[in-house]
């Protein structure tokens, strides 16, 4: 264990750093979703053109061919300028666009990954259905073959920046009599595909980010299948891993500047007085700064994925409900009002829902980890 | 940028230290304790372990120590709190980096070689160091080496560790050197993060073996999601402490002040906050056996109560926490 000295590695943080003041937007990014995605096309595009865009992408797909270690040097001085993340471009660069690497055709590769990485096209994950949340192998929309077509029946939920996204990273059960691992298909679809409709849903802080998509007769040319007619299991476990491993360590990393804000904040209040309160907000803190030592843990690799993902899931998961639950306490009685932090609290849920709940994930380290019995 | 991945002789000490220690501390010295009262402090152990150098780990080969870093001396406690083992070992171990730091080559090569041994002093209590031995004393303000000249036997929380309180000492070093409390913490983290790992396995293995209703109890969620959340602790904890352990090493190497003060006082609280809910999960997963004295899931209760308050003042690591210095990792 050592502090990294390497000149190369100085000097690639200095480059990064410098590259950032000089280019980072300095408008905040809109809450309008249209003008949000263009805002994160021209953000990714300005990246890509300044050889920042998928520093850990093999440069044979548009990227820097870097190791983790500059991938997290990256983030780190993503996070200390304040630059955005990658919002609607999270799905494509962080599961479609290494999925596409891992398991696609040179015809697909090529189709698909440029337009990712020079920030063209954002995706979505139309993984999840209403009957099919942790259970996600047990999904039923359906996908039957007309001659060179997949004609897809069926509805999915909770997909992110649906509304906004040109593709879908899109999962069918193409065998339904199959075991229900073996059944399943995955599949890119453009997102203005006749017969797909896309309907927002409402979350409890106002926004509409996660989505509905309904499926009706929806047809996809059988050339989309990535990874093989009926092992979309195996392909999409592939991008999954990398969600709960490196994928969201980016946005992970931010916590710490939440976390700073509203120390000021109960600073300004006269709150760190409040022995409680400055031992609540002290934990959180210690927390924030974990998140880091979670990312050198994460470049070091050293554990096995399931138990580094999973206690990132976790970890990650409860420290940003504890951030927006103790900010609204101090706070105090101006909560009435909405503000920056009750909206926080209100749209912290999904932390511990999105993307493998904290339950599922309880269960993964408890039985591939410690090996206790299903 | 911190690399996290063990070196060779990072990796060969700390399996040398897990062999050794498996041996010298077997769980059931703890039990004993528990139910007979303390034995008399077994001088030819720490004899044995002074042998094997793990009192001058950190100490620069000039004045009889090994000479290695910080994140070793870590490797080594983090091992010696998996096996709950009892003596004076950080007082000692740090006592004689602080002895030569400042010079004190005689005091250092003493508490090195096993003639002499040293407790943590924490207001006025010691623990494991009585009348002729020394006391560390570590604050913010400074590090004090004294030695004890009266004190009286306390009933310990933890019967396997003597407390004792002091009523008459002399001083023997004294440096103010701000780097000490952050290697106080690392050490003292490490153990408790130790502590932490073990109870995951013995929860693991007992939820895997003990059966009702016709199955391990580890299938069901409300077993296994405690246990999932013990491992997550431990994890995070072993974590944050080893990148503290890194940056709090580079005040000695490289003079930087307060280089990881922060990383160090974060990864303490994690690892506090580990050893103590860990302990008590592991009593609930193994229900009523597991607050019995001949169990030893109350060694690592009574331990943890002991080795929280070796750290310093919640106070210190509250301030330290909340200041908002540059976040680390130059």
């Amino acid at each position: 264990m050592d502090l990294l000295t390497d000149p190369t590695i100085t000097a690639f943080r200095e480059e990064a750093r410098t590259w950032l003041e000089e280019n980072k937007p300095t408008e905040a990014r809109p809450h309008d979703d249209q003008a949000a995605r263009e805002f994160d096309r021209a953000w990714q595009h300005k990246q890509y053109e300044g050889g920042w865009a998928g520093v850990a992408w093999p440069e044979e797909f548009g990227g820097r061919g870097l190791a983790p270690l500059q991938q997290m040097i990256w983030y780190e001085e993503m996070v200390r300028a304040g630059a955005p993340s990658t919002g609607s471009f999270t799905v494509a660069l962080g599961h479609a666009g290494p999925t596409i690497m891992a398991n696609g055709t040179k015809e697909q590769q090529a189709l698909y990954l440029d337009r990712i990485i020079s920030g063209d096209t954002p995706w979505c994950q139309g993984f999840s259905e209403p009957g099919s949340g942790s259970d996600l192998a047990s999904l039923r929309t359906r996908a039957v073959i007309d001659g060179d077509e997949l004609v897809v029946n069926g509805q999915k939920i909770w997909t992110s920046y649906a509304h906004i996204a040109d593709f879908q990273e899109l999962l069918v059960r193409t065998d339904p009599e199959a075991p229900k691992h073996k059944g399943i298909t995955w599949v890119v679809m453009a997102m203005d595909t006749p017969g797909l409709t896309v309907r927002p849903i409402q979350t409890i802080d106002g926004n509409a980010h996660f989505c509905e998509c309904f499926y009706d007769d929806v047809r996809i040319p059988l050339a989309n299948v990535v990874g093989g007619l009926n092992n979309g299991w195996r392909t999409a476990m592939s991008t999954l891993s990398f969600e709960r491993g490196m994928g969201y360590l980016q946005s992970r990393l931010t916590i710490i500047n939440e976390v700073d804000k509203l120390i000021e904040e109960a600073r300004q209040r006269k709150l760190l007085e409040n022995d409680r309160i400055a031992y609540e907000l002290a934990h959180i803190r210690a927390q924030a700064v974990t998140v880091h030592a979670l990312g050198y843990d994460g470049v070091a690799a050293t554990s096995q994925p399931e138990l580094m993902s999973s206690v990132n899931q976790i970890f990650n998961g409860e420290l940003s409900k504890s951030l927006a639950r103790i900010a609204i306490e101090i706070q105090g009685d101006d909560g009435l009002e909405r503000t920056e932090w009750n909206g926080r609290y209100l749209g912290s849920f999904p932390a511990t829902i999105a993307g493998g709940s904290k339950d599922i994930q309880k269960n993964i380290l408890g039985e591939r980890v410690l090996g206790l019995p299903r | 940028m911190i690399d996290l991945k063990l070196s060779d002789d990072e990796k060969f000490l700390q399996e040398s230290v897990r062999d050794v220690g498996a041996k010298e501390f077997p769980l059931d010295e703890g039990i004993r304790a528990g139910i007979d009262g303390r034995k008399p402090f077994d001088e030819a152990r720490w004899q044995r372990l002074a042998g094997l150098g793990w009192f001058g780990i950190c100490v620069p080969e000039a004045q009889g120590g090994i000479g290695l870093g910080l994140t070793h001396e870590m490797l080594v406690f983090n091992e010696l709190g998996k096996v709950a083992a009892s003596g004076p070992l950080v007082g000692t171990a740090l006592g004689a980096y602080v002895a030569a730091r400042a010079k004190s080559d005689e005091i250092a090569a003493a508490l090195i070689a096993g003639q002499r041994k040293a407790g943590i002093l924490v207001g006025d209590l010691v623990v494991d160091a009585g009348v002729g031995d020394l006391a560390l004393r570590v604050t913010s303000e400074g590090t004090e080496l004294l030695e004890i000249t009266e004190a009286t036997p306390v009933v310990s929380v933890d019967e396997a560790l003597a407390v004792n309180r002091v009523t008459g000492t002399t001083s023997l070093v004294h440096i103010t050197d701000d780097d000490i409390p952050s290697r106080l913490r690392v050490l003292v983290g490490a153990y408790l993060v130790g502590l932490a790992e073990t109870t995951v396995e013995m929860s693991a293995d007992y939820a895997k073996t003990r059966e009702q209703f016709g199955k391990p109890i580890g299938s069901f969620q409300a077993v296994k999601h405690r246990c999932s959340e013990m491992v997550t602790r431990a994890y995070t904890a072993k974590a944050q402490l080893a990148v503290g352990a890194v940056l709090a090493n580079l005040a000695a190497t490289e003079g930087i002040a307060g280089s990881g003060l922060l990383e160090v006082a974060s990864g303490y609280l994690l690892a506090m906050d580990a050893a103590q809910q860990n302990a008590d999960d592991n009593i609930q997963n193994h229900g009523g056996i597991g607050f019995t004295a001949e169990h030893p899931a109350g060694i690592f209760v009574k331990r943890t109560q002991v080795y929280r308050h070796l750290g310093g003042k919640m106070s210190d690591l509250i301030q330290i926490a909340l200041v908002s210095p540059e976040t680390s990792a130059a």
